[in-house]
Protein backbone atom coordinates (compact mmCIF):
# COMPACT_ATOMS: atom_id res chain seq x y z
CA UNK A 1 0.00 0.00 0.00
CA UNK A 2 1.06 3.34 -1.47
CA UNK A 3 3.00 5.91 2.12
CA UNK A 4 0.67 8.87 0.15
CA UNK A 5 0.74 10.23 4.04
CA UNK A 6 4.73 10.54 3.76
CA UNK A 7 4.83 12.09 -0.04
CA UNK A 8 2.28 14.67 0.49
CA UNK A 9 4.32 15.75 3.87
CA UNK A 10 7.48 15.67 2.19
CA UNK A 11 6.15 17.50 -1.04
CA UNK A 12 4.72 20.27 2.18
CA UNK A 13 7.86 20.84 2.62
CA UNK A 14 9.43 21.24 -1.36
CA UNK A 15 12.17 18.52 -0.21
CA UNK A 16 13.13 15.82 -2.92
CA UNK A 17 13.38 13.15 -1.96
CA UNK A 18 17.00 12.87 -2.91
CA UNK A 19 16.99 15.33 0.42
CA UNK A 20 14.77 13.35 2.54
CA UNK A 21 17.13 10.04 2.01
CA UNK A 22 20.34 12.53 2.48
CA UNK A 23 18.68 13.82 5.68
CA UNK A 24 17.85 10.56 7.10
CA UNK A 25 21.40 8.48 5.72
CA UNK A 26 19.43 6.69 3.33
CA UNK A 27 19.19 6.02 -0.34
CA UNK A 28 16.75 7.87 -2.90
CA UNK A 29 15.99 4.42 -3.77
CA UNK A 30 14.83 3.76 -0.03
CA UNK A 31 12.75 6.65 0.12
CA UNK A 32 11.28 5.85 -3.24
CA UNK A 33 10.25 2.18 -1.98
CA UNK A 34 9.00 3.72 1.41
CA UNK A 35 6.16 5.68 -0.29
CA UNK A 36 5.52 3.24 -3.25
CA UNK A 37 4.85 0.64 -0.17
CA UNK A 38 7.62 -1.84 -1.46
CA UNK A 39 9.86 -1.19 1.57
CA UNK A 40 8.11 -1.87 5.60
CA UNK A 41 11.34 0.46 7.09
CA UNK A 42 12.51 -0.69 10.73
CA UNK A 43 11.22 1.99 13.26
CA UNK A 44 14.34 3.91 13.52
CA UNK A 45 14.37 4.66 10.28
CA UNK A 46 10.47 5.61 10.45
CA UNK A 47 11.71 7.95 13.44
CA UNK A 48 14.64 9.35 11.60
CA UNK A 49 11.90 10.51 8.16
CA UNK A 50 9.13 11.83 11.05
CA UNK A 51 12.07 13.86 12.89
CA UNK A 52 12.87 15.13 9.20
CA UNK A 53 9.83 15.92 8.33
CA UNK A 54 8.62 17.16 11.86
CA UNK A 55 5.77 15.02 12.33
CA UNK A 56 4.65 11.96 13.86
CA UNK A 57 4.61 7.96 13.58
CA UNK A 58 0.69 8.43 13.37
CA UNK A 59 0.78 10.98 11.32
CA UNK A 60 2.98 9.11 8.72
CA UNK A 61 3.03 5.41 9.54
CA UNK A 62 -0.42 4.79 11.13
CA UNK A 63 -2.83 2.84 8.61
CA UNK A 64 -6.05 3.96 9.18
CA UNK A 65 -9.17 1.43 10.45
CA UNK A 66 -10.71 1.14 7.47
CA UNK A 67 -7.54 -0.22 5.68
CA UNK A 68 -7.35 -2.49 8.61
CA UNK A 69 -10.67 -4.04 8.06
CA UNK A 70 -10.23 -4.56 4.56
CA UNK A 71 -7.02 -6.46 4.65
CA UNK A 72 -9.68 -9.11 7.15
CA UNK B 1 41.53 0.06 13.99
CA UNK B 2 39.11 2.49 12.26
CA UNK B 3 35.89 0.59 11.17
CA UNK B 4 34.97 1.07 7.48
CA UNK B 5 32.34 3.05 6.34
CA UNK B 6 29.09 1.05 5.18
CA UNK B 7 27.68 2.50 2.54
CA UNK B 8 24.54 0.37 2.34
CA UNK B 9 21.20 1.55 4.02
CA UNK B 10 18.91 -0.71 6.14
CA UNK B 11 17.06 -1.88 2.81
CA UNK B 12 20.17 -2.66 0.75
CA UNK B 13 21.23 -4.86 4.24
CA UNK B 14 17.98 -6.78 3.37
CA UNK B 15 18.40 -7.25 -0.02
CA UNK B 16 22.18 -7.77 0.08
CA UNK B 17 21.00 -11.10 2.93
CA UNK B 18 18.38 -12.23 0.56
CA UNK B 19 20.99 -12.26 -2.01
CA UNK B 20 23.48 -13.86 0.13
CA UNK B 21 20.85 -16.38 1.00
CA UNK B 22 20.09 -17.62 -2.35
CA UNK B 23 24.13 -17.43 -3.89
CA UNK B 24 24.63 -19.95 -0.94
CA UNK B 25 21.70 -22.24 -1.93
CA UNK B 26 22.83 -21.98 -5.90
CA UNK B 27 26.61 -22.88 -4.67
CA UNK B 28 25.28 -25.59 -1.87
CA UNK B 29 23.38 -27.63 -4.20
CA UNK B 30 25.45 -26.83 -7.35
CA UNK B 31 28.49 -28.77 -5.14
CA UNK B 32 26.01 -31.58 -4.69
CA UNK B 33 25.36 -31.76 -8.37
CA UNK B 34 29.05 -31.18 -9.15
CA UNK B 35 29.71 -34.07 -6.35
CA UNK B 36 27.10 -36.57 -8.07
CA UNK B 37 28.52 -35.89 -11.54
CA UNK B 38 32.01 -36.80 -10.81
CA UNK B 39 31.10 -39.61 -9.01
CA UNK B 40 29.29 -40.76 -11.81
CA UNK B 41 32.16 -39.73 -14.38
CA UNK B 42 34.81 -40.53 -12.22
CA UNK B 43 34.21 -44.20 -11.36
CA UNK B 44 36.11 -45.57 -8.48
CA UNK B 45 38.45 -43.13 -8.56
CA UNK B 46 35.62 -40.52 -7.74
CA UNK B 47 36.59 -39.99 -4.39
CA UNK B 48 40.13 -39.25 -4.93
CA UNK B 49 38.51 -36.19 -7.37
CA UNK B 50 35.76 -35.17 -5.14
CA UNK B 51 37.35 -34.75 -1.89
CA UNK B 52 37.78 -31.12 -1.93
CA UNK B 53 34.07 -30.24 -2.67
CA UNK B 54 32.92 -32.63 -0.26
CA UNK B 55 35.40 -31.00 2.73
CA UNK B 56 33.55 -27.69 1.77
CA UNK B 57 29.84 -29.21 1.38
CA UNK B 58 30.35 -30.81 5.14
CA UNK B 59 32.08 -27.95 6.59
CA UNK B 60 29.51 -25.32 5.45
CA UNK B 61 26.46 -27.85 5.90
CA UNK B 62 27.60 -28.00 9.69
CA UNK B 63 28.01 -24.45 10.31
CA UNK B 64 24.81 -23.68 8.56
CA UNK B 65 23.08 -26.24 10.99
CA UNK B 66 25.29 -25.13 14.01
CA UNK B 67 24.79 -21.67 13.31
CA UNK B 68 20.91 -22.09 13.22
CA UNK B 69 21.25 -24.19 16.33
CA UNK B 70 22.80 -21.69 18.56
CA UNK B 71 20.88 -19.17 17.52
CA UNK B 72 17.35 -21.22 18.19
CA UNK B 73 16.58 -21.23 14.89
CA UNK B 74 15.33 -24.45 13.71
CA UNK B 75 13.64 -24.51 9.53
CA UNK B 76 11.70 -21.84 8.12
CA UNK B 77 9.09 -24.31 6.58
CA UNK B 78 9.41 -27.52 8.19
CA UNK B 79 8.45 -28.15 11.98
CA UNK B 80 10.79 -29.00 14.66
CA UNK B 81 9.19 -32.65 15.63
CA UNK B 82 10.42 -36.13 15.14
CA UNK B 83 7.06 -37.20 12.45
CA UNK B 84 8.85 -33.76 10.32
CA UNK B 85 12.13 -35.63 10.89
CA UNK B 86 11.23 -38.51 9.85
CA UNK B 87 9.30 -37.36 6.85
CA UNK B 88 12.40 -35.42 5.58
CA UNK B 89 15.23 -38.63 6.26
CA UNK B 90 12.65 -41.01 4.36
CA UNK B 91 12.53 -38.42 1.32
CA UNK B 92 16.07 -37.51 1.36
CA UNK B 93 17.19 -41.08 1.70
CA UNK B 94 14.89 -42.25 -0.97
CA UNK B 95 16.01 -39.44 -3.06
CA UNK B 96 20.08 -40.42 -2.70
CA UNK B 97 19.28 -43.92 -2.97
CA UNK B 98 17.67 -43.92 -6.28
CA UNK B 99 20.56 -41.81 -7.49
CA UNK B 100 22.89 -44.48 -6.10
CA UNK B 101 20.83 -47.46 -7.60
CA UNK B 102 21.01 -45.71 -11.04
CA UNK B 103 24.60 -45.02 -11.43
CA UNK B 104 25.29 -48.39 -10.01
CA UNK B 105 22.93 -49.52 -12.30
CA UNK B 106 24.27 -47.47 -15.55
CA UNK B 107 28.18 -48.31 -14.42
CA UNK B 108 27.76 -52.19 -13.50
CA UNK B 109 24.45 -53.04 -15.07
CA UNK B 110 22.57 -55.88 -13.29
CA UNK B 111 19.23 -54.57 -12.14
CA UNK B 112 18.73 -56.93 -9.08
CA UNK B 113 22.08 -55.59 -8.19
CA UNK B 114 21.80 -52.08 -8.16
CA UNK B 115 18.44 -52.43 -6.85
CA UNK B 116 19.60 -53.66 -4.07
CA UNK B 117 22.52 -51.78 -3.15
CA UNK B 118 19.79 -48.92 -3.93
CA UNK B 119 17.84 -50.71 -0.74
CA UNK B 120 21.00 -50.89 1.39
CA UNK B 121 22.05 -47.60 0.88
CA UNK B 122 18.43 -46.31 1.57
CA UNK B 123 18.05 -48.09 4.70
CA UNK B 124 22.14 -47.20 5.98
CA UNK B 125 21.51 -43.45 4.78
CA UNK B 126 17.49 -43.39 6.99
CA UNK B 127 18.62 -44.68 9.80
CA UNK B 128 21.55 -42.33 9.90
CA UNK B 129 19.92 -39.22 9.12
CA UNK B 130 16.98 -39.88 11.37
CA UNK B 131 19.91 -40.14 14.11
CA UNK B 132 21.42 -37.35 13.54
CA UNK B 133 18.16 -35.06 13.01
CA UNK B 134 16.72 -36.40 16.30
CA UNK B 135 20.15 -35.56 18.15
CA UNK B 136 19.94 -32.37 16.81
CA UNK B 137 16.23 -31.60 17.83
CA UNK B 138 17.00 -32.82 21.40
CA UNK B 139 20.17 -29.70 20.94
CA UNK B 140 17.95 -27.34 19.44
CA UNK B 141 15.04 -27.58 21.83
CA UNK B 142 17.80 -27.51 24.57
CA UNK B 143 19.18 -24.45 23.23
CA UNK B 144 15.48 -22.93 22.77
CA UNK B 145 14.35 -23.85 26.13
CA UNK B 146 17.79 -21.74 27.52
CA UNK B 147 17.09 -18.67 25.14
CA UNK B 148 13.62 -18.60 26.34
CA UNK B 149 15.19 -18.38 30.23
CA UNK B 150 17.69 -15.81 28.96
CA UNK B 151 14.96 -13.56 27.34
CA UNK B 152 13.02 -13.41 30.90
Amino acid sequence: MKNLKLKSARAALDMSQQELAETVGVSRQTINAIEKGDYNPTIRLCRAICRALGKTLNDLFWEEEDYEENKK
Amino acid sequence: MRKIKNNLDERQELMTLEIAERSFQIMYFGLVIAILAQGFLCGENAIKYVAGETAILCVGGVYNVAANIRKGVWSRRIAATAKSNFIVSFVCSAVFAAIVGVMNYVRFGGGEAALASAVIFFVFIFILCYIVLSVLLIVYKKKNRDLEEESL
